[in-house]
C-alpha cells in the first residue's frame, strides 16, 4: 500500500514538463481520488494492533537501533519553542491571523494575577452584598403582578398625517432617559465595577509638559498602573487651552488593583484628611457612578507619595478626580453601597 | 599641578619673569617644564579664583532635577509594555492546565455565592409571607417591617448605614483588653509558658 502511493507522488508525476496543463490536471485528479481510496481503506487497517502480531524475535531486537531513524533524518525537528509571531492587532474574525486570547501568555493583553485576594473584595462578598439585599428588600407576595406602567418614550398621536411612523417622542422632562432601576434581589445586587482616577492639568498651558509628567508619576505610584494621557478635544480660549494638547491623565483600576485602590482610600487616606466632612451626598451622574475629587494636600496623604515625598515637587502633586462606577442603576444604591464600604457622606440628599 | 608650583618656585627663587614661551631662556630644565605645561594647559589659562566659574555665573531657571527624573523613569523603555511571554510546548500546556482549572475553580466560587444569596432571598421571602398572613395580627407588624424610612440616607440625617459597620474582614481581631473602645491588645506580652 505504501509503495503505490509513492508511486502515486503527485511531485514526481508533474515534474515532467513535456505533459501539458489539462494532462498534468487530469493526472492530478487521478493521483487525488487514488489517494482517497487509500484514505477510504485504512479504518480496516486501524483494526490490526500490533499486539495481535506475534513479538519481534531475540535476534531482530537485538538488532533493532532506536536512535537510527533520527540519525538517518537529514534535517532537524522543528524545535519545542513555539515561533510564530502573533499580530499586534486584531482584525476581526475574518483576517488570515488573529492574536490570542488575552488568558495566553503569548498575548500582549496578558495581564498575571491575580496574586492577592483583598480584604474589602472578601468583605463585599460575604457580609456587605447580602446586607445589602436585606436592607432593600421589598416584599412581593406570591403571585403579586406590578401594574403597568405606560412606553417610556411616547408616540406621536394626532390628526398630522406626517405623525405616522415618526420617530418616538423625547423622554420626559429633558433630554435624557434615564436608567430604569428594579427593586434588588439576589440576582442584581450592586458592586464595584471599575474605579477611573482621573487628573487635569491645566498648568500644562503655562509651565510645560512637566506638571503632567509628574501628576502621572504620582497617579501611577498611587494606583499601580500605567496612566493613559488625554489630549484637549476642543480649543477653550477662557483658558488658554488649545486643541490637540495633553492636558489630563487617567487611569482605569479593575479587579485586584481597584479593590487594593479601594481600599487604600477608605482606609488609610479619608481618616487622615483634615477638617473633612466627606463626600457630598448629591454627586453621582443619575446612573449609579459616583464623583469626587481630592485635593493636593489629600494627594500627599496616599502612603506611596508620603514615603516617597522628597521625588515630588511639590507644586506639582496632583489633585485628582475619583469616579466609582458602579453595577447600581440609581444613585442611591451607588451611595448606599458606598456607605457599607465606609466611605463618608455629608449634605443634603436629592434624589 | 606639582610641576607647575615647582616651577614657579624655582623661578621665583632665580628671579626669573614667569613667561608662557620659552624664548628668553633654553636651559633643559626649562624645556621639560614646558613639555610638562604643554600636557595641561588648562591649568595655565585658569582665572585666578579658584571657585567654579559656575556659581559665579547667573543660573537660568533650569528644569527641577525631580521632574527629569520623573521623566527619565516614565519613557524608560523597561517601563514601557513588555514583550509577549512566550512558553515552549509543555510549559505552555501546563499554564493551560493552570488556568482551566483556576477558571472552574473561580466559577465554582460564583456559582456558591449566588445560590447561598438566594437562598437567603428565599428564606427572606417566606418569613415575611409568614409575617403577613400567620401574624395573627392582621399584618400590622409586617407593615411595620416593610417600612423603608431613612434606609437610603446617610448616618449624618439618622439613616443610612453607619460608618461602624464598615470593618474590613481579618483573619484574627484583636481583644480589647482596656474595654470597648480600649487600645486593642492583639499580643500578650505577659504571657509565660505554665
Amino acid at each position: 500500500m505504501k509503495s503505490s502511493v509513492r508511486m502515486l507522488r503527485p511531485a514526481q508525476l508533474f515534474k515532467d514538463k513535456s505533459i501539458c496543463h489539462s494532462c498534468r490536471r487530469e493526472l492530478r485528479r487521478a493521483a487525488s481520488t487514488q489517494a482517497a481510496g487509500v484514505a477510504d481503506d485504512a479504518p480496516g487497517d486501524l483494526e490490526s494492533s500490533s499486539f495481535n502480531v506475534p513479538p519481534p524475535s531475540q535476534q531482530e531486537a537485538k538488532q533493532f537501533d532506536p536512535l537510527k531513524p533520527s540519525r538517518q533524518r537529514k534535517a532537524p525537528l522543528p524545535s519545542s519553542r513555539y515561533q510564530y509571531r502573533s499580530p499586534r492587532y486584531d482584525r476581526g474574525p475574518l483576517a488570515p491571523h488573529r492574536p490570542p486570547p488575552p488568558t495566553d501568555p503569548a498575548s500582549r493583553q496578558f495581564v498575571p494575577g491575580p496574586f492577592s485576594q483583598s480584604r474589602l473584595e472578601s468583605t463585599y462578598h460575604n457580609t456587605i452584598a447580602p446586607d445589602f439585599m436585606t436592607l432593600t428588600y421589598q416584599h412581593r407576595p406570591p403571585g403579586f403582578q406590578a401594574p403597568e406602567k405606560g412606553p417610556r418614550l411616547r408616540s406621536w398621536i394626532g390628526d398630522n398625517p406626517y405623525f405616522a411612523n415618526r420617530q418616538l417622542r423625547g423622554p420626559r422632562g429633558g433630554d435624557v432617559l434615564r436608567l430604569l432601576r428594579k427593586p434588588i434581589t439576589f440576582r442584581n445586587i450592586p458592586g464595584v465595577e471599575r474605579v477611573t482616577v482621573h487628573s487635569y492639568c491645566k498648568d500644562v498651558i503655562y509651565q510645560g509638559s512637566g506638571v503632567l509628567h509628574v501628576a502621572g508619576m504620582a497617579l501611577q505610584e498611587i494606583t499601580g498602573a500605567r496612566v493613559q494621557t488625554h489630549v484637549s478635544k476642543h480649543p477653550e480660549s477662557g483658558w488658554g487651552l488649545q486643541r490637540g494638547k495633553h492636558i489630563a491623565c487617567t487611569v482605569d483600576l479593575k479587579g485586584e488593583q481597584m479593590y487594593h485602590f479601594l481600599d487604600k482610600i477608605i482606609n488609610v487616606v479619608m481618616p487622615r484628611i483634615k477638617d473633612w466632612r466627606g463626600i457630598r451626598a448629591t454627586t453621582g451622574d443619575n446612573s449609579g457612578n459616583i464623583t469626587f475629587g481630592f485635593e493636593p494636600d489629600t494627594v500627599a496623604i496616599f502612603p506611596e507619595v508620603e514615603n516617597n515625598y522628597d521625588a515630588y515637587p511639590p507644586k506639582l502633586i496632583p489633585g485628582l478626580h475619583i469616579t466609582i462606577h458602579t453595577t447600581a442603576r440609581a444613585d442611591k444604591d451607588a451611595r448606599l453601597l458606598l456607605e457599607a464600604f465606609g466611605v463618608p457622606f455629608y449634605g443634603k440628599i436629592v434624589d | 599641578m606639582t610641576c607647575l608650583s615647582l616651577r614657579s618656585a624655582l623661578a621665583s627663587a632665580f628671579g626669573i619673569l614667569a613667561r608662557p614661551s620659552g624664548k628668553a631662556s633654553t636651559s633643559l630644565l626649562q624645556n621639560a617644564f614646558r613639555t610638562a605645561r604643554h600636557q595641561r594647559p588648562q591649568i595655565a589659562t585658569a582665572p585666578f579664583s579658584t571657585s567654579t566659574p559656575q556659581f559665579a555665573k547667573k543660573k537660568k531657571a533650569g528644569t527641577d532635577k525631580r521632574i527629569t527624573l520623573i521623566r527619565y523613569h516614565l519613557h524608560h523603555p523597561t517601563t514601557l509594555n513588555p514583550r509577549p511571554l512566550r512558553f515552549s510546548r509543555n510549559r505552555a500546556l501546563r499554564h493551560w492546565t493552570i488556568h482551566r482549572a483556576w477558571n472552574l475553580y473561580r466559577a465554582k466560587i460564583k456559582r456558591r455565592r449566588e445560590l447561598e444569596l438566594e437562598r437567603q432571598y428565599n428564606a427572606m421571602a417566606a418569613a415575611n409571607e409568614e409575617l403577613r398572613l400567620g401574624a395573627g395580627d392582621g399584618g400590622k407588624l409586617f407593615r411595620k417591617a416593610q417600612m423603608k424610612t431613612g434606609t437610603w440616607s446617610i448616618p449624618e440625617r439618622g439613616g443610612g448605614i453607619p460608618i461602624e459597620y464598615a470593618r474590613g474582614q481579618v483573619e484574627w481581631v484583636g481583644t480589647t483588653a482596656g474595654g470597648v473602645g480600649g487600645p486593642a491588645k492583639i499580643w500578650d506580652h505577659g504571657w509565660k509558658r505554665a
